[in-house]
């Protein structure tokens, strides 16, 4: 008897551990680009709730809310979409339910496995972070596990190890990046917060030591946090393009002169930056744009115009493009359709070192003109992953390429870099959460509440910041005020 | 013998601000206690400035007095001006500051502690603790007697090895005249006490008569403020005027000019002082371009003449401050009372105290004030509190009392002091405070008062009326989230006079006041008197009512960051817990949490440079040590079967 009821004292004791952590976590727990999909994953006791919130199935697409009646059971995959809060769709996804206790973290887990790439991942993680999840931190789905009994401790530390590792590198890199402008600019922010927050908490503390400070005027804050967010915004929108993703897949562009390379740049990057001319040999320096394809970040690289005999300066842009075709994950190779292949269409092909020819999608370019090449014959000669036939004049073929690169990374034939690639996410959804904040605070001023309660916002952006940062916000503030402002009676 | 010694519960040592809260919680708990003290007389000496309150500190005075202290009560009888500060800039950083006759203030601490049936005044000087294997049973004093005691609460502010300083001139003394106390220091070190030195000063005090007020811009109080505490009746307050002045280029001139006269800059004093006080030399020297610095004059006490100089604390010698002095604008024949000084004094780190005050080191042994690195009447006065509450929960062997940084600034003060120590004077300020909006110097009574009353330290008459207090915010609560408004065209007329858009549907009187520019009183008046409305005229809880309704938003985010806090502030670290085997943690986190030992896996969280990853391998072990606890149960042998 006696025993029975110390089994149930542990049941209650789980149930006691539940309530310590019973909050919904949720985090992104693929690296974007590895194996081209991506999960949002979300545990605790409200993963389901907010999933039958933003999901609708295949089958319940066309009709009204009050009428779907989507109930997953356990451990099945759901075809559907993830529909925002006006009912727009996010993305097409694979949804699973994991009913708890038989689930990793022995709590109630749900597991979006979205198709659209990086952009609409994030975009899932914040709609559900808006429904109630918390963004979890780093190693907090195997700390739950272990909490509730799913996993031992060696397994777990061994986990949490790595994951230490994985975020003191992702540290040391984003302190290392310091002289990188992205990175800088983040310490300016972070700065511009800290002199906002002292001004206003100044004016709040020693507001009766007449400190020779006119608190300032309201309109100026809101200027200044505008401004803020504004950049943060431009950051956001680098890092997602860029950077963030590591680094995007690094795609360049080959080809003898003037076979189109410039034309397919500009028509990817959809600006006229590179240089178009009819005189062979004029992009002579490295071009890189991020860029995103239906949700693929690609670093995209064209390469100077690769000729066996160039001069000096040539020399130097091929050997750049040389480089990036050894470290490039996939490469646009452009053939001439109209002239057939040349010597110089060899010798570039070539280049692409033997391992990584299975990256390369051949464009057979300029269809619109008489055809000299056919696909079979290209094939047979530059053994690659496909080719695709073109015309950017008449933007024929275009369509197909962009889905053929999707489908690349998709299919899992690309891999993006290893490494640290978890944390970046995170790193963006702590700015994409600061922003959020300086929005409420923007909110805030503009509903004339009072400088103490937009501190409150800007609180929140300081910490996330610091987070970011590896930092701890503490005493900042004070430091700044005792540093800038004579106090004291 | 037994009769010669005397036998007390607690027995707390210095009667300032902290000594006299953590004597009378004590008594007032039903502990048999002693107050011993150097000076009878000055029970709760304002050793500096003749004022309390302000942003922080005025929250402080407010939580000590929900929680049934004195220090708002007594301030309240000896108003000189009362001003409440930022009305414009948010309801969390509101506070009273008041101008207090600091004569008038003492005699009536002493009388408050002379009518306390079980506390006991002595003018004597303790020189020992005495310590029995790990614990604290009494005190020795100069004079040779000895008093035996459960708890001792050690108050005894700036004077251990108290140094004051005017120019190259320095001796032994602490505020007042009074003497140091050297061998107290010596016995606190000898039992293992870290000890560090901090520094700190005061201004002059001047005649009255000899400031020329004509010119000088006078500093008035304000009518209707409210008070500290929430038992004195409404009545307006004495407002005596302050008056502010400026240094100029020629004061400035001339103690640069003698800068070497500074102690500070001599190199006489070692000890660190306090950013937000600086000596007037320290601002001139570090503020090079500020073309002048304010002075505030205000009185000491309706009964003397002197007046304190706000603004101008200085270790330059007597003949300097003179000199000086008389650049300023009005005390061009200015004459001196008391010279101003620095004073170097020992502090031991608060890190080597738990939650209670108590000393990880001596049970029983409690610390509170000055000695632990703080600066101020109100931060001495709220440990004072805390110490003796848990002093007097000790004897009645009771768990003991603690306040959450989310509960009470209180609690701040406190996690912020054992968790990461101080390395400057510590001053309350309100953006110390996570969560400030929640913890409001108006919703002190709310917070605190029943914490207050289960303790026994606020009284039934007092509960009742707080009692009374909630049900009718409730109440006011549910009428304005209830009555709705049409829309009509007097209501829009009236709506418009105060500059709000019409309504345009009904809506109830709660959406109304959540409008900025929508006041409780507009509402007033919009609905005119009578009808179902009726509405209320406690300033008190129309403030709160408004607060709660205007802001309902940004408090529910503030609740929603709390809880996420509680997620690690109720893993509690069994006080045994080892460190050793966590092979994972980093060297420095490991080091930290050996000394702070912190109480929860929050607390940890706060400490400097213990990171989120060091976090989550304690977590992990926390588990660990709890399961094998339990399988240890469980596998006992089950003698009933």
């Amino acid at each position: 008897m006696v025993k029975v009821d110390r089994l149930k004292n542990r049941t209650d004791h789980y149930k006691q551990l539940g309530n310590l952590e019973n909050d919904t976590i949720v985090a992104i727990s693929t690296p974007p680009g590895e194996g081209g999909i991506g999960i949002v994953r979300m545990s605790g006791p409200e993963s389901l709730n907010i999933a039958l919130q933003i999901f609708v199935s295949s089958g319940d697409r066309e009709k009204t809310a009050g009428k779907r009646q989507f109930n997953p059971v356990s451990k099945r995959l759901y075809y559907g979409y993830i529909l925002d809060e006006q009912g727009n769709e996010i993305d097409e996804v694979l949804l699973s339910f994991m009913q708890a206790p038989h689930t990793y973290t022995r709590e109630d887990i749900v597991e979006i496995n979205a198709h659209g790439g990086v952009v609409p991942l994030r975009n899932i993680l914040k709609l559900i972070i808006r429904k109630g999840a918390r963004l979890a931190e780093p190693g907090e789905f195997t700390r739950r596990a272990y909490l509730n009994g799913r996993i031992d401790l060696l397994q777990a530390e061994s986990i949490l190890s790595i994951i230490r590792a994985k975020t003191e590198k992702g540290l040391k890199a984003a302190i290392q990046s310091l002289k990188g402008a992205l990175s800088g600019e983040i310490l300016k922010i972070r700065d511009d917060v800290v002199s906002i927050l002292s001004e206003i908490e100044v004016d709040v503390d020693f507001s009766h030591e007449d400190i020779d400070f006119e608190g300032e005027h309201y309109q100026d804050i809101k200027r200044r946090i505008r401004n803020l967010k504004e950049r943060m915004d431009v950051l956001l929108e680098k890092r997602i393009r860029g950077k963030i993703l590591q680094e995007g897949l690094k795609t360049v562009i080959a080809g003898k002169p003037n076979v189109g390379k410039s034309s397919l740049y500009n028509y990817l990057v959809r600006e006229e930056r590179a240089i178009v001319t009819e005189v062979p040999g004029t992009t002579r320096d490295l071009l890189i744009e991020y860029i995103n394809i239906k949700g693929v970040p690609l670093k995209l690289i064209d390469t100077a115009g690769l000729r066996k005999n160039g001069d000096r300066v040539e020399k130097i842009g091929m050997e750049f493009s040389k480089k990036a075709m050894e470290e490039a994950d996939l490469l646009l190779f452009l053939l001439d359709a109209a002239t057939g292949i040349t010597a110089e269409d060899k010798w570039i092909y070539e280049q692409i070192p033997r391992d990584n020819r299975q990256s390369v999608i051949v464009i057979l370019n300029k269809i619109d003109l008489k055809r000299e090449l056919k696909k079979e014959k290209v094939q047979k000669n530059f053994p690659c992953k496909m080719v695709i036939e073109t015309s950017l004049v008449t933007g024929e073929g275009l369509d197909q390429l962009e889905e053929a690169i999707t489908d690349m990374v998709f299919s899992g034939d690309l891999q993006g870099e290893e490494g640290g690639l978890f944390l970046e996410a995170r790193h963006g959804e702590l700015i994409s959460q600061a922003i959020m904040s300086l929005e409420d605070a923007i909110k805030a001023l503009e509903q004339k509440y009072p400088l103490d309660i937009v501190s409150i916002d800007l609180r929140q952006v300081q910490q996330y910041l610091g987070n970011l940062l590896g930092e701890d916000t503490g005493e900042a503030v004070l430091d700044y005020i005792f540093q800038r402002f004579c106090i004291g009676k | 013998m037994s009769e010669r010694i005397a036998v007390y519960d607690v027995i707390v040592i210095g009667a300032g601000h902290a000594g006299c809260e953590a004597a009378l919680a004590a008594s007032r708990m039903g502990c048999k206690t002693l107050l011993v003290t150097t000076n009878i007389d000055h029970p709760a000496l304002m050793a500096c400035n003749p004022s309390l309150g302000g942003p922080g500190k005025g929250h402080l005075i407010k939580e000590i007095d929900a929680l049934g202290g004195i220090m708002g009560v007594n301030a309240d009888r000896h108003v000189l001006q009362m001003r409440k500060l930022n009305t414009s800039k948010g309801p969390a950083v509101q506070a009273l500051r008041a101008q207090i006759d600091k004569h008038a203030y003492q005699r009536g601490m002493k009388g408050f502690l002379e009518k306390e049936r079980l506390l006991t005044l002595r003018e004597s000087a303790v020189r020992e603790i005495l310590v029995e294997g790990e614990e604290a049973r009494g005190v020795v004093t100069r004079q040779g007697s000895t008093y035996l005691g459960r708890a001792i609460v050690l108050a005894v502010g700036v004077y251990l090895r108290s140094e004051i300083f005017l120019g190259h001139n320095h001796y032994p003394g602490g505020p007042a005249n009074q003497s140091p106390s050297d061998e107290l220091a010596s016995n606190l070190v000898s039992l293992g006490f870290t000890v560090e030195r901090f520094k700190t000063g005061t201004p002059p005090r001047v005649y009255r008569r000899s400031i020329n007020f004509a010119g000088l811009s006078p500093v008035t109080g304000e009518p209707d403020t409210g008070s500290f505490s929430y038992t004195t009746e409404k009545r307006e307050f004495k407002q005596l005027p302050c008056y502010q002045t400026y240094t100029n280029e020629k004061t400035h001139k001339l103690i640069l000019d003698n800068i070497n006269y500074a102690p500070i800059y001599s190199g006489l004093i070692k000890g660190k002082g306090p950013r937000y006080c600086p000596s007037i030399e320290d601002k001139v020297v570090r503020f090079a371009n500020r073309e002048r610095h304010p002075i505030f004059i205000e009185p000491e006490s309706e009964e003397t003449e002197e007046m304190y100089l706000q603004g101008v604390s200085t270790g330059l010698p007597e003949e300097l401050q003179y000199a000086f002095l008389r650049t300023v604008p009005g005390l061009e024949e200015v004459v001196i009372t008391r010279p101003a000084y620095a004073i170097e004094y020992d502090f031991f780190p608060p890190t080597q105290l738990k939650a209670t005050l108590e000393t990880k080191k001596i049970k029983g042994l409690f610390f509170a004030g000055q000695i632990n690195g703080t600066t101020g009447y109100e931060e001495a006065a709220a440990q004072g509190l805390l110490a003796g509450i848990n002093a007097a929960l000790q004897c009645r062997e009771e768990p003991p009392f603690i306040l959450e940084r989310t509960e009470a600034y209180i609690g701040v003060l406190i996690d912020d002091l054992i968790t990461k120590g101080v390395t400057e004077p510590y001053r309350m300020f309100t953006s110390r405070c996570e969560y400030r909006l929640l913890l409001r110097h108006d919703n002190a009574d709310l917070r605190l008062t029943e914490k207050g009353y289960h303790l026994g330290l606020i009284d039934q008459e007092r509960y009742d009326l707080f009692k009374e207090k909630k049900k009718l915010l409730e109440e006011e609560k549910n009428k304005l989230n209830s009555i709705r408004l049409t829309p009509s065209q007097p209501v829009n007329e009236a709506l418009a006079k105060i500059g709000s858009v019409p309504l345009a549907r009904p809506q109830t009187l709660a959406e109304l006041l959540k409008r900025p520019e929508v006041g409780y009183s507009d509402i007033v008046h919009i609905l005119g008197e009578g009808q179902e409305f009726s509405p209320s005229r406690d300033i008190d809880i129309i403030s709160e009512v408004e607060t709660q309704i205007k802001y309902e938003g940004y408090i529910a985010k503030q609740e929603n960051s709390v809880k996420q806090l509680l997620r690690l502030e109720s893993r509690v670290i069994p006080p045994d817990f080892s460190y050793d085997g966590l092979a994972n943690l980093s060297t420095e986190a490991r080091q930290k949490l050996k000394v702070i030992r912190p109480r929860t896996l929050g607390q940890a969280s706060r400490i400097d440079g213990v990171t989120p990853a060091d976090i989550s391998f304690l977590s992990l072990h926390l588990e660990k040590k709890r399961r094998s606890r339990m399988e240890e149960d469980c596998s006992m042998p089950d003698t009933q079967e």
